[in-house]
């Protein structure tokens, strides 16, 4: 099994909200040849994805953030396992992911979350030009998350960049 | 007399409430079940080329997109007028089995087994999937696996889980890899172990439901499905049947495209859910049900042996047809077996790899019809398209809107068994959201329109007042 596993997601017909996507679809070919990093593109966060987190060693979740952060920046945390309340069963927010693979698998890894502010989650393709920018960004963010924790330090420092691409 | 409103229904696939009307005894006088959901998919289908509707239809739902594009994609091979290829066919089969085992483990342990493991009484808050985890993690772990199964499948046929376009008009883009088909195989033994285990567990819960068995759904009616020439299972090909609560035969040897003839759609104005019914009974005594129920007590033989041997056993439970719509769940796993059974078998044949796997030609006729048996029933998708191919009208019968009169005399029944009183429990709502669960209702696809489902029930008085509300 893959020790990192990177999981973007979002609606890819839906503006911004596909940057978590997109940063999937390009971290894919980054690391096409590495065995030990497993990168998926999904709509949304479901149950069946426990398992693979509960086994892997590092997750970084990519999503699109609207509201509380600027078009174009990036803010990256680490994300705790969480109860869950939720009526609804086959969609998931990163904590509840987590504490699902407690749960049904016994354990969980270290997480994090990259958040990208968006501007508009309008039908269509395209990113706006803020998040467009921030794309490369996010890559080189997701890298540099996964050397550090091949290096064993601590994988994540929590902040928010503004970009200038 | 006053009305209760449960609103959202929860657990459930898309945007509904019950509303129930009670006396100035407060006992319960009508109920009923509204769709308040609505996209619109007949229509803005209108002026697309026919071979886009596949792609198209699929976006229809994410949770069973495959049952749409098979519909559409049959549909489509009779605008064509061709016969698809033999391979083809058979992986179109399984990709639609997969879908009903994926479908099925969503409903059985995602969304019902809360019910069952928890009890109908439990705290709401845990009653979830999560709370299953928590108190049965093997059970949890069972469905997430026996999912990921079915989506694993149709992911290495289509590309992707949810909307893939490997199914076209004349067969299907791609053959089956030899690799994948070797993976798929490999997963076949553990998926068996999940579905065998799950239905003993289950049959011993039954037990502690008699209650909920007795009055979820327990009314004569008829049924219908698609069924072989051989009276066994179908769920991709075959003639639509219609029996009677004994199992008389209604109606039988119905084609597929002349289901116009047979089946008409009622509007109700309290609801987005069209209500087909069977024409020659008229609305709405032509009411039937559709789905695993349906199809199990109408099928003479499963034709796989695991399934057939659970079959037996399941029709040993009224020793005549199955009417209680409780045991929609009971059905669904023998389904789910029979599809795990019989997609190993599929790929077990050798010309499952042959490498002729679409027939081409251009539009043939202007008029075609696709019937297969999705997750929750028979679906129908009707084109009918103009000289340059472009679609002029779509009609789209969906299983959750085929169930829409018998989900709502459903409702009553319970409401009218376990509601007494202007005080209702929690666990009694729960129980009128259950047998709405029973038929495990897809409204994005009977609607045609997205979202999640809600609950939402209105408790008013006999001048239409508003007296006490719920919302989840």
């Amino acid at each position: 099994m893959p020790s990192i596993v990177v999981i973007g997601y979002g609606n890819p017909l839906r503006g911004d909200d596909a940057i978590g996507w997109k940063a999937a679809e390009a971290l894919r070919d980054v690391y096409e040849d590495d065995g030990a990093v497993e990168v998926f593109a999904s709509h949304q966060l479901n149950p069946e994805m426990a398992e693979t987190v509960a086994e892997a060693g590092m997750v970084i979740f990519i999503d699109a953030v609207a509201h509380k952060l600027e078009a174009g920046k990036i803010a990256c945390e680490s994300v705790h396992p969480a109860d869950h309340s939720s009526a609804f069963s086959h969609q998931l927010d990163p904590p509840t992911l987590l504490a699902s693979a407690i749960d049904l698998y016994g354990s969980c890894p270290r997480a994090a979350v990259i958040g990208v502010g968006i501007q508009s989650c309008d039908l269509g393709h395209d990113l706006s030009r803020e998040v467009k920018a921030a794309l490369p960004r996010v890559v080189a963010e997701v890298k540099q998350m996964i050397e550090l924790h091949r290096s064993g330090k601590q994988f994540v420092v929590e902040h928010q960049r503004v970009g200038s691409a | 007399m006053q009305t209760v409103v449960i609103d959202p229904v929860t657990r459930i696939e898309g945007h509904s409430k019950i509303t129930i009307q009670l006396d100035d005894h407060g006992m319960v006088q009508d109920a009923h079940f509204h769709v308040t959901q609505f996209r619109g998919f007949e229509k803005l289908c209108e002026g697309r080329p026919f071979y886009e509707m596949p792609a198209l239809m699929a976006r229809i739902c994410g949770i069973c997109p495959v049952s749409h594009l098979i519909a559409s994609a049959k549909a489509c091979d009779a605008i064509l007028a061709v016969r698809i290829p033999e391979t083809a066919e058979k992986l179109r089969r399984i990709m639609n089995l997969a879908q009903i085992v994926q479908s099925h483990a969503l409903s059985f342990f995602h969304l019902s087994s809360p019910d069952f493991l928890l009890g109908m009484d439990s705290d709401p808050a845990k009653r979830n999937i999560f709370g299953v985890a928590a108190h049965s993690p093997e059970l949890a772990r069972d469905g997430v696996r026996l999912r990921k199964f079915g989506q694993e499948i149709i992911e290495l046929l289509g590309g992707k889980r949810i909307h893939p376009a490997w199914v076209v008009p004349g067969g299907v883009s791609e053959p089956l890899k030899v690799e994948y088909r070797d993976q798929i195989l490999k997963s076949i033994p553990e998926a068996k172990d999940i579905v065998v285990r799950s239905l003993g567990w289950f049959k011993r819960q039954l037990e502690n439901f008699r209650e909920e068995i007795r009055t979820f759904a327990n009314f004569p009616s008829m049924f219908m499905a698609l069924t072989k020439d051989d009276g066994n299972l179908a769920f991709y090909k075959g003639w639509l049947r219609l029996v009677d609560a004994d199992g008389e035969i209604v109606q039988d040897h119905i084609d597929p495209a002349d289901y116009e003839e047979y089946i008409g759609e009622a509007v109700e104005p309290s609801s987005y859910l069209k209500s087909p019914y069977y024409k020659p009974m008229g609305y709405p005594k032509g009411m039937y049900r559709v789905g695993p129920l349906a199809r199990l007590n109408m099928a003479k033989r499963c034709g796989t042996p695991l399934a057939d041997q659970e079959l037996a056993e399941f029709r040993e439970l009224e020793r005549r047809f199955v009417l209680s719509s409780f045991y929609y769940h009971y059905a669904r796993l023998i389904e789910a077996l029979f599809a795990v059974e019989k997609i190993e078998a599929y790929l077990e044949e050798p010309e499952i790899l042959g490498k002729h796997v679409r027939a081409y030609a251009g539009p043939n006729n202007y008029n075609g019809v696709g019937v297969s048996e999705a997750p929750r029933g028979t679906l129908i998708h009707n084109y009918k398209i103009d000289e340059s191919g472009l679609i002029k009208h779509a009609n789209l019968i969906i299983a959750t809107g085929h169930n829409n009169l018998a989900m709502n005399r459903g409702v009553l029944q319970v409401a009218k068994h376990f509601i007494k009183g202007r005080t209702i429990p929690e666990g009694i709502l729960n129980r009128v959201e259950a047998v709405i669960r029973c038929y495990d209702p897809c409204l994005s696809c009977s609607t045609h329109a997205m979202g999640q489902m809600r609950l939402h029930l209105q408790l008013v008085d006999d001048e239409g007042k508003l007296l006490s509300e719920v919302k989840r």
